[in-house]
């Protein structure tokens, strides 16, 4: 009877869809985003469809009914993948015997991914297929074909279900006419999860779910009807009763990224939710042009001709008020080179092109070619050695970035830095030091114990440079609030502990010396960088080590080398050591892909003396978004390991300066790690040479050229 | 717990750091600012430039104060007029084209108003009589492209009201106009305060349905 219910609902709202293709549709005040399902990937309530964010967005969603309450982010590096992160509380189970984790609900985490397999056409739908819950426990562990087609302000999703989206067994299973292992009944999960089900996957009951999307935009409202296939009545783990197979919902948009829900689920359940999305493939956010600079006349660059000294202070100004400092300039007759570093810029070629605009207003008419070095820390990167009359031309409109581009020529000569071979150097006094503070966060989160262990502290951060290249940085943490008094769940790898004891370093290290490192670095090659430090390395470990990063100016490749020889620190973190001492190092190789794709593959000794690789994939935007995922496999035994087999996570990060109406170069970064484990466990280095100088190529330069006259 | 997993994401979600060496002196945790200023931005708008009296004596130019949403205020000069069509420029190189106190043409945003049509557009008929004005509008726009969109108008004169200007109180007239497309459901009110020879000093406007509010205010009136 439901199922004939379904079918007149999916007739009858078809029949009333209309195809406006008024270009007015792009006038709503407010776009209608897709809407999240409950496990947080694009869909419709309890199942999927087959639409898709656009590449480079994330959401935030969150969806509370009884018994599941799910928490979720959903980033999309590709717009035909989504790969979602969940939380879930399940509501009427307990973490555990309550001596240990008293009233505190179940929690579990999981991982989704969905790849789009087909566009949507004219006749034609779209077609995704998704894995649910692939590594997790497996509470909703499921697999599915999807096929949606959107007939104006209709969407109609239609799918195969497999798993807990198969329950509704209303469908024999049709991948057993290629093989009876798909027949067969799936395999219970282990009980710490972590580990992928590849045997599970599309086998057992199978069912055909379905749904409605109808898009109100004027007055912001989707509408939403599904027929539920995950019958939660007949969930062996976690049974829910159930009056209706449908359920209802409507998500209402209170602006183009926010958007709050209401559903009504199983004929016995209302469901809240609400999702933040974020758009990050393009600065939306007008920055301010370059700035006027008046030429100076010809009396003017007369004078310069007798006196460079006003050339270099002139430029020094007006570079500085472009937030862009200057590190040393040389004027000849041709020629203008300058080295310039800044904190506001983080584009290559937009530094380089707003220091060039400078110096041609300043320079003599003689000069014809502007190389312009470019620093980051005390590094020289990039030069750029830009053509003069090609960039005049191109800013007065008369050009082009790319005429400019055939003109130029870009080079690296890290080891023979303009610092030290220039007529102008801004006096600089050491020692210089220079200090940061302000209120700072560590936490644990969805432990036994508490689902949130935190301490908020005043972090102090202060910097003693003696010379170039040579620096003290030393962090100290002083206690404001905490609740680690709760930590009830001491480690009980088999393996030397050097991560797991973190219960110990947070209860007992509340006041604490994070970091006291000395380093050095410096360029004894071209295009070779070498870092050493020395001290405090990080909160667990010191020692002493360094990284040596072969990073070839027009390669697509970088290579890099990092030993340290550590011991674990005690967990007061003051100056004392426990007995633990390891040597710890990894070889790496960084490859850039086409479409703004980079790896990174580490091969080499961990913390925990385990022997093994990581390889690490991440997209990069135009607008600097980036979304990576990584991954590390060591010798140790999943016995060993324990929870999860491997230690696996995801990472994304957001440059702050999309929220602003000017540059910036920070980030707004996060990335997260399910579980922390002694196995594959890396030396924390906080100034990373490849960080530092990896996104300063030749290829980099070009992918932001069009930045030139911007 | 809705709330606390929602405070924990974000706070996550702004935990900033930075791949390249700062140099800064004396910077209060940066890192941290920045969040709090990117939060306060977002939510509750940007700081305004400092525009004071004795700045705007000093620019030889009539101006006026635009923001844009929770975007930051800033200065805008007139650049032009010919006729009744004055334009406006602002630093950043958005211009803005006046009727009578009404934007009926923009550029340098990422959709502008190309072209703003009405058989009125002077306030003087709604000043003798406290009723409402019924008209028409058409507005076109460029990105993406849409001409004509039709646009039902009702204005009328509130009251009389003290408005604070930059360097003084005036007793101004407030006209409000509500504007409303039916098929997109954007219902919007616009108002413009007038002195008594018709001359708009202050007005919020919406020009697109794409656009937030524009909020704009003489600071020096143009001449003649």
């Amino acid at each position: 009877m439901e199922k004939k219910l379904f079918l007149i609902i999916a007739i009858v709202a078809s029949s009333f869809c209309s195809l406006i293709f008024s270009s007015i549709e792009d006038y709503f005040p407010i776009k209608t985003m897709s809407s999240a399902s409950n496990y947080g990937e694009t869909g419709l309530l309890e199942t999927p469809n087959a639409k898709f964010m656009p590449a480079a967005s994330m959401r935030f969603n969150f969806s509370s009914s009884f018994p599941f309450e799910f928490t979720t982010l959903t980033a999309s590096p590709f717009s035909w993948l989504e790969a979602t992160y969940r939380y879930t509380e399940i509501k009427n189970q307990l973490y555990g015997p309550f001596a240990y984790s008293g009233n505190q609900s179940l929690k579990d985490k999981g991982f989704d991914l969905k790849v789009k397999l087909l566009n949507e056409r004219y006749y034609l739908p779209a077609v995704a297929l998704g894995l649910r819950d692939i590594a997790g426990t497996g509470f909703f562990s499921s697999e599915y074909l999807v096929a949606t087609k959107s007939l104006g302000n209709l969407d109609i999703s239609t799918g195969l279900g497999f798993g807990v989206l198969g329950l509704d067994n209303n469908i024999k299973n049709p991948f057993i006419a290629i093989s009876d292992h798909f027949g067969t009944s799936r395999t219970a999960y282990s009980g710490g999860g972590g580990e992928f089900s590849y045997g599970n996957w599309f086998s057992g009951p199978a069912a055909l779910f379905g749904g409605l999307e109808y898009n109100l935009r004027k007055y912001k409202l989707k509408l939403i009807a599904e027929y539920d296939t995950s019958n939660p009545d007949a969930n062996a783990r976690i049974p829910s009763p159930v009056k209706s197979r449908f359920n209802f919902g409507l998500n209402y948009h209170l602006s183009n990224t926010f958007q709050i829900g209401l559903a009504y689920e199983r004929g016995t359940n209302y469901r809240l939710s609400f999702s933040l999305r974020g758009d990050f493939f393009e600065d939306n956010i007008p920055k301010p042009p370059p700035k006027n600079i008046v030429s100076l006349n010809q009396e003017q660059k007369n004078k310069i001709s007798n006196d460079p000294g006003i050339f270099y202070r002139s430029l020094n100004k007006s570079l500085r008020d472009e937030g862009v400092y200057i590190q040393s300039a040389s004027l000849s007759e041709e020629e203008v080179s300058v080295a310039v570093a800044s904190n506001r810029l983080r584009n290559i070629p937009r530094l380089a092109g707003r220091s060039t605009a400078i110096v041609s207003a300043l320079a003599p008419d003689s000069v014809n070619t502007v190389n312009v070095h470019v620093m980051n820390g005390d590094f020289e990167t990039a030069i750029l050695n830009l053509n003069l009359e090609k960039f005049k031309a191109a800013k007065a409109f008369k050009g082009s970035a790319t005429e400019v581009l055939k003109r130029s020529g870009f080079d690296s000569n890290s080891n023979k830095e303009l610092i030290y071979n220039s007529k102008f150097n801004p006096t600089v006094n050491f020692p210089e030091f220079s200090w940061n503070m302000g209120p700072a966060l560590k936490h644990q989160i969805g432990g036994p114990e508490a689902f949130y262990l935190g301490q908020l502290f005043w972090k102090i951060d202060n910097t003693i440079k003696f010379r170039r290249g040579l620096s003290l940085y030393t962090s100290f943490g002083i206690n404001i609030y905490d609740n680690f008094s709760k930590f009830n769940n001491p480690s009980a790898s088999t393996i030397p502990h050097v991560r797991s004891d973190i219960q110990s370093y947070l209860k007992e290290g509340k006041n604490n010396l994070q970091r006291m490192q000395l380093e050095y670095m410096f360029s004894p090659y071209k295009d070779v960088f070498v870092r050493a430090d020395f001290g405090l390395l990080e909160e667990m470990f010191g020692g002493v080590g360094g990284e040596v990063v072969y990073r070839p100016f027009t390669k697509a490749y970088s290579l890099g080398l990092a030993v340290h020889k550590v011991k674990q620190r005690g967990y007061k973190q003051r100056f004392s050591f426990r007995d633990y001492e390891t040597v710890t190092g990894h070889a790496s190789l960084y490859y850039d892909f086409p479409f703004g794709i980079s790896s990174h593959l580490s091969v080499g000794k961990y913390l925990a003396g385990d022997k093994g690789a990581s390889l690490d994939f991440s997209r990069r935007f135009s607008t600097g978004f980036t979304l990576g995922i990584m991954a590390t496999k060591t010798n140790l035994s999943d016995e060993e390991f324990g929870e999860g087999s491997f230690d696996k996570g995801f990472y994304f990060s957001i440059p702050t300066s999309l929220f602003y109406s000017d540059f910036r170069t920070g980030n707004i970064s996060f990335g997260l790690h399910p579980l922390t484990k002694d196995g594959g466990a890396f030396l924390i280095q906080n100034h990373s040479l490849f960080g530092l100088v990896g996104d300063s190529t030749r290829g980099s330069i070009l992918r932001d050229w069009e930045d030139l006259l911007n | 717990m809705l709330i606390k997993n929602t405070c924990v994401l974000i706070f996550f979600l702004f935990v900033a750091s930075c791949a390249s060496i700062g140099a800064s002196l004396g910077s209060v945790a940066p890192a941290y600012v920045d969040a709090y200023k990117t939060i306060k931005g977002v939510i509750v708008g940007y700081e305004n430039e400092l525009i004071t009296p004795d700045l705007i004596k000093n620019i030889p130019f009539a101006s006026s104060t635009l923001k844009i949403g929770k975007g930051a205020s800033g200065l805008i000069i007139l650049e032009s007029k010919e006729e009744e069509l004055e334009t406006w420029v602002s630093s950043d190189g958005v211009y803005l084209v006046f009727k009578e106190g009404r934007i009926v043409k923009t550029s340098g945003f990422f959709n502008n108003l190309i072209n703003f049509k009405s058989v009125e557009t002077n306030f003087a008929s709604l000043m003798d009589t406290n009723e409402s004005e019924s008209l028409v509008y058409y507005y076109s726009y460029d990105d993406p492209k849409l001409i004509d969109m039709r646009v039902q108008a009702s204005r009328r004169f509130v009251a009389k009201e003290k408005v604070q200007l930059l360097d003084r109180e005036e007793e101004l007239n407030l006209i409000e106009e509500q504007i409303v497309n039916h098929y997109l459901g954007w219902e919007v009110t616009n108002k413009f305060w007038i002195d008594d020879d018709m001359f708009v000093w202050k007005s919020e406007q919406y020009i697109s349905p794409k656009l937030p509010k524009f909020y704009i205010e003489v600071t020096k009136k143009p001449a003649g």
